[in-house]
């Protein structure tokens, strides 16, 4: 009977263990279909989608999928796992009849469209007959009317949560046309009423809907032309949640790790070689900027871990003279406990676009190996097309500071890369970058992240050579949000997408904005600190990431600019990480399944490096430990909580109750992380102990709630070693506080228990 | 000896004199620390120095200077605000100061800065940035303040465009309107929305006159029928008939494109009152022009009539301005408009007072009645007596169309030949009366006739 009852209990086991969910389990759409004109925004990113929209879109979990609408459309059958179709179109598609009526189609079968501004086609009453099919599903139509000259309009209701987020609406109203509501169930967030002469005509100018939403052109962003400037008027971040009807789920999170909002720092290395200019000390001493950063920005950081991407050419003895001595500050560098060795890349293409697809053969290269061996003869040329295509892109650019530098670096600033005596190649910039790095690098030590130099606009098949290394990615987004960039709409989505590939951006500009690219103001990169505010509060869109160039620290200002931001950022609550890891987070981002198993309950797997979720107006709901799996605990930012995943459990789950005031607690089993300095993983929580790995940089601080008041033991071991023991007490209210004064670099074991016998 | 010992003595004085002489006063001291990059010992110094009472003006401002780009922030502000105090007419340093607030994110001192710069310079560049700012952040009522109190700056067009519109927002029409009417003046005449901005703040104003001579003006160059339409449908919604009709009827240019748009935008959302009476006005101004210039209003205005269902207010203005005019021409135009839409039932109960010199000023209608009525004569006669050359083309072939009806063929092709050496044959018809020729066998006839007129070069090829 023994037996028996053994072998249904095994089989039963073996039933739940392939059938952990309930049938009901759904998979959660997060992909939005993103269609653009390539006739006008040439890529992806070139999109006003990309650099407007993306971030509050990922921000509330979303990823777009972008779709040119010059190729043939998808069927509107095939669009079902899609959550929506966005729209932001700059000007008319080329076949709006075309497009409207597959859209029409779509919205007709239940898909969600967000339409911004523009319809995509001119204001035909046959174009607004078929796109009144789309916004009829949103609760609104099109009256053949538009409202020329604004003056007498009046506003009949504005919804402030939605409308003035960044600026207030305008007394001075653009042109606009008559829409009508045309449904109940429409939520128009502005209303406004025509001038008398025009009727009176009531005009919902901005909508959400059952079937997703619509902003009249004028009223989504303002937008100066003189000063390049734009503001959202609508707020984004509502606006989508509205019209995509998004219902209560935990929220793929990048900018919090154990609870608390993530660091990371990369340093790429232009400049490696260049002089001191002004650095008291280091001055006449023929001492590199390369050796200032280690003296003077890493050495004196051991708690902050930075990922140093080096250029291969600067350690190569065939291009760089300098190479031998270059090579020893990283191989100096590369030791240091708190360095993530990174690449940036081989020759340090500025304008990776020109090599796509790249043909030695061609005249190219004749133009990109001239320019270094008759820079009399074709420099002009050269210098003529560099700046013709930065001034295409208009962001900051990468330049090797020539002050001491080798003769390469003398108009590298006016080159495609910073060395062109050979031929670019794939196998080069990555292959051999990496295996040229690796070689500097201490035993155990990997090269782990790719940074990508110049514009920061690589090709796809570059961007699948480091995927296929396994190496991260990063660098490119230039996010900035303060007086001078007084919008969220500079600060950049996750990523930019390549075709099938996907950069990730730095969350951080680097200093190159700041001063205008390194031409002067080099003190300013300390204003990063308002980015870092301005991105925490009132939500928290970003980590913190300090990135910046070798050549930042050859002048004292730049370099007091990179300290004091270290300073802060080892003083504040942060998580501090390797900068590959970001990266990790990011990729999770996007491969991160979710399932709804119940009203509130989620599975999440395919995490990669994501290990955070988060829900928003969580207010009244706590997480159910008993239902979790593989849930270390959660914080709060205001009514947001902030979910801590265990990296160590392949699908968890994340189950929310209602909350219960509790003050007492039976054993540990409750026990659950607040925050931590450290990364936590494999927490196994018995009655009266509580062990799990933890990780980071700097002292190991940590908050853990819902725990029997008392003192407790710590054991902290590495390879099995106690290295350190201590004792902590949990408060009345639960709560322990408590900071393990080691280096976590390595893993470390560490085991919390009951010091005191519970009764 | 006493020599040597004079002279080292003078050596000694002058070299002490000069020493002192060349050696750097505390100012240049920090001057010269900075200038080494030895920042923070410049820092020092210079707030030693203020605290002993020193120059002042001079150290707080290489003071601000050092801490702004070397040092401390805080304390870049505090001494930028006290030498702001002693100079407070110093240009440059408010510029300065604006730089440094820009940089520090303080919007309100940004702001105060570029208020000050242009206060005291007048520098337009600074007053348009200080504008940007505020139109940017949304700070509107300082922008109108500012907007105000800096006018006298030379606004760009655009500018004063929104200037205009912010001075209407709160209910200042005047003052907005004489801001577009300055921004009329300099903006490319091509430009519209600000010209439609100031016609319908003039309209508010009940300035009506004024708004259609510049309505007018604007026209001659934009050449727009729907612009037009525009124009008169809002002069007309704000009461001023007549200014919009003079708009309509200003040159006898109106094509039919242009009164089509306007009557589809009438037609659409014009007020029942308001369309009676701009049919009365229309039709009372379009039945003293000349018929081929009058039939297009008369479409038009029974068009609108037709979409709104308004036939019978249509057909009720054309009477009774028949029977108040007592002009012929008037009386003539009017009967035409209700033949052609009602046929001979139209003029049935007017007929009577359709005297002879009512007919003979629309031969046309006079042959047309006079064909219903079987009377051959009077009809052949008004056909003649038609000075086809003033007809519209629809015209033409109406009047072709009864021509055939009334006189033989013969008889016609006489009249097209005598019509044609007077030039008084419109080209419309040249083809028809090669077609009757031919029909007649008198194409060495035409000929001669075509000959004789090629040579004097009065008549078009037709290519028939």
């Amino acid at each position: 009977m023994r037996v028996v009852t053994v072998l249904f209990c095994s089989l039963l086991a073996s039933l739940t263990l392939l059938y952990p969910r309930p049938a009901q389990a759904v998979l959660v759409r997060r992909e939005i279909l993103a269609v653009y004109d390539g006739k006008w925004e040439p890529s992806p990113s070139d999109t006003v989608i990309h650099r407007l929209a993306e971030m509050p879109l990922n921000y509330l979990g979303y990823i777009l999928d972008f779709y040119d609408v010059r190729q043939s459309l998808p069927p509107p059958t095939t669009l079902q796992r899609y959550a929506a179709v966005i729209a932001w179109f700059t000007h008319d598609v080329e076949r709006p009849a075309e497009y409207l009526e597959w859209a029409a189609e779509a919205a007709e079968q239940g898909i969600r469209f967000v339409i911004i501004g523009s319809l995509g086609a001119p204001a035909t009453s046959t174009n607004l007959q078929i796109a009144n099919r789309v916004l009829d599903r949103i609760g609104v139509k099109y009256k053949d009317e538009q409202v020329e000259v604004t003056t007498g309009s009046r506003v009949v209701s504005l919804d402030a949560h939605m409308i003035g987020f960044e600026r207030p609406l305008d007394p001075v109203l653009p042109s606009y046309p008559i829409i009508e509501r045309a449904s109940p169930n429409a939520d128009v967030h502005l209303d406004v009423e025509a001038p008398p002469r025009d009727h009176r005509f009531k005009s919902a100018l901005v909508t959400t809907g059952p079937g997703g939403g619509y902003v009249v052109p004028g009223f989504e962003i303002y937008y100066d032309s003189a000063i390049d400037r734009a503001k959202w008027i609508i707020n984004p971040f509502e606006f989508f949640r509205q019209a995509l009807g998004q219902t209560f789920l935990p929220i793929p999170d990048t900018t919090t790790v154990s609870g608390r909002r993530l660091f990371f720092s990369q340093v790429d290395g232009d400049g490696w070689n260049n002089g001191v200019w002004d650095v008291s000390g280091y001055q006449g001493q023929n001492m590199t900027a390369a050796e200032v950063m280690l003296h003077k920005l890493i050495e004196p950081y051991p708690d902050l871990p930075i990922t140093v991407g080096l250029i291969a050419g600067d350690i190569d003895p065939k291009l760089n003279p300098k190479a031998q001595s270059a090579a020893r500050i990283a191989r100096e560098i590369f030791k240091l406990p708190q360095v993530e060795v990174g690449s940036h890349t081989y020759t340090h293409p500025f304008d990776w676009k020109m090599f796509d697809h790249y043909d030695p053969s061609e005249k190219t290269w004749a133009l990109d190996t001239h320019s270094l061996l008759s820079a009399e003869g074709l420099q002009e040329s050269v210098t003529a097309i560099t700046k013709r295509i930065y001034a295409i892109f208009g962001r900051s650019v990468e330049k090797v500071e020539t002050h001491g530098s080798g003769p390469d670096a003398s108009n590298a600033g006016m080159l495609p890369r910073a060395y062109v005596q050979i031929p670019f190649s794939l196998d080069t910039e990555v292959d051999q970058a990496i295996a040229a790095t690796q070689r500097f690098a201490p035993a155990g030590k990997t090269v782990r992240l790719y940074q990508w130099s110049g514009d920061c606009f690589p090709f796809e098949e570059i961007v699948e050579r480091t995927r296929k290394l396994g190496l991260r990615n990063m660098n490119g987004g230039d996010s900035r949000f303060d007086l001078s960039y007084p919008s969220i709409g500079y600060v950049a989505p996750i990523s930019r997408t390549i075709g099938k590939q996907r950069q990730i951006y730095a969350v951080n500009s680097n200093e190159n904005t700041y001063t205008d690219d390194w031409s002067g103001h080099f003190g300013n990169f300390r204003r990063l600190r308002e980015t870092i505010d301005n991105t925490e509060s009132p939500l928290r869109l970003k980590g913190v990431n300090v990135y910046f160039h070798v050549f930042s620290a050859e002048r004292n200002i730049s370099l007091q600019a990179i300290r004091q931001n270290f300073d802060w950022a080892r003083s504040a609550p942060l998580a501090p990480i390797p900068a590959s890891h970001y990266s990790a987070i990011a990729d999770g981002f996007f491969s991160t399944k979710i399932e709804q198993l119940g009203a509130q309950e989620w599975a999440l797997s395919a995490r990669d490096g994501l290990q955070t979720v988060r829900f928003d107006d969580a207010a009244g709901l706590d997480l159910d430990l008993q239902k979790s799996v593989g849930v270390l605990g959660s914080n709060r930012v205001g009514t947001r909580m902030y979910v801590a995943l265990d990296a160590n459990v392949e699908q968890a789950t994340v189950a929310l109750k209602a909350t219960v005031p509790t003050s007492h607690y039976e054993d540990t089993t409750s026990a659950s992380l607040t925050e931590s300095r450290w990364r936590v993983r494999g927490l196994v929580r018995k009655r009266c102990e509580f062990d799990f790995q933890a990780t980071g940089f700097g002292p190991g601080q940590f908050l853990w709630s819902d725990l029997p008041a008392g003192r407790y033991r710590i054991e902290v071991a590495r390879e099995s070693d106690v290295i350190w023991t201590g004792t902590a007490v949990a408060d009345a209210d639960g709560r322990l506080q408590t900071t393990i004064p080691l280096t976590a670099i390595s893993p470390l074991d560490i085991k919390m228990s009951c010091a005191d016998p519970r009764s | 000896m006493m020599r040597p010992v004079v002279s080292a003595t003078a050596l000694a004085v002058i070299a002490v004199t000069g020493g002192t002489l060349l050696m750097p006063g505390p100012v240049e001291h920090v001057t010269m620390l900075a200038r080494d990059g030895k920042y923070q010992e410049a820092i020092s110094e210079a707030e030693r120095l203020l605290d002993s009472g020193h120059n002042r003006a001079f150290l707080l401002k290489q003071a601000f200077n050092l801490n702004y780009q070397y040092g401390d922030e805080n304390r870049a502000a505090q001494q930028l605000t006290e030498y702001l105090k002693l100079r407070p007419t110093d240009v440059s340093m408010w510029r300065m100061a604006a730089d440094f607030y820009q940089n520090v994110d303080n919007l309100d001192a940004l702001q105060s800065s570029l208020e000050r710069i242009v206060e005291l310079s007048g520098d337009r560049d600074v007053a348009e940035r200080l504008f940007q700012l505020c139109e940017l952040t949304g700070r509107y009522q300082d922008e109108l303040q500012f907007l105000r109190r800096f006018q006298s700056v030379e606004l760009k067009p655009e500018r004063r465009v929104r200037f205009a519109a912010l001075l209407v927002s709160v209910g200042d029409l005047k003052g907005g309107a004489v801001q577009l009417e300055l921004a009329d003046r300099t903006l490319p005449k091509g430009e519209v929305a600000p010209r439609l901005a100031l016609f319908d703040v003039l309209l508010e104003q009940k300035n009506f006159e004024e708004a259609a001579t510049l309505a007018e003006e604007w026209l001659s160059t934009w050449n727009n029928p729907v612009l037009e339409g525009h124009l008169v449908r809002n002069l007309l919604l704000a009461g001023a008939d007549h200014a919009a009709l003079r708009i309509v009827f200003r040159d006898e240019a109106s094509s039919k494109q242009e009164l089509t748009s306007l009557g589809d935008l009438l037609g659409r959302d014009a007020p029942t009152d308001l369309l009676r009476r701009v049919f009365e006005r229309w039709i009372q101004i379009a039945s003293v022009l000349p018929q081929g210039k009058a039939a297009p209003f008369f479409d038009v205005v029974f068009d609108i009539a037709i979409r709104r269902n308004m036939q019978v207010d249509f057909f009720k203005c054309l009477l009774s301005i028949f029977d108040k005019n007592t002009s012929p021409i008037v009386r003539a135009s009017v009967a035409k408009a209700l033949f052609d839409r009602l046929g001979y039932n139209g003029i049935t109960a007017i007929r009577t007072r359709l005297t002879y010199d009512v007919l003979i000023a629309n031969p046309l209608l006079g042959a047309q009645i006079s064909l219903l009525e079987r009377n051959a004569t009077a009809a052949q006669y008004f056909l003649r007596a038609a000075d086809l050359t003033q007809f519209s083309e629809r015209d033409c072939r109406v009047w072709f169309a009864v021509a055939e009806q009334i006189l033989s063929p013969p008889q016609l092709l006489d009249d097209l030949f005598d019509r044609a050496r007077a030039h008084s044959l419109p080209s419309t018809l040249t083809g028809d009366a090669v077609a009757l020729a031919r029909q007649l066998g008198r194409q060495p006839q035409l000929k001669n006739l075509w000959d004789s007129l090629s040579n004097n070069g009065s008549i078009p090829k037709t290519g028939s």
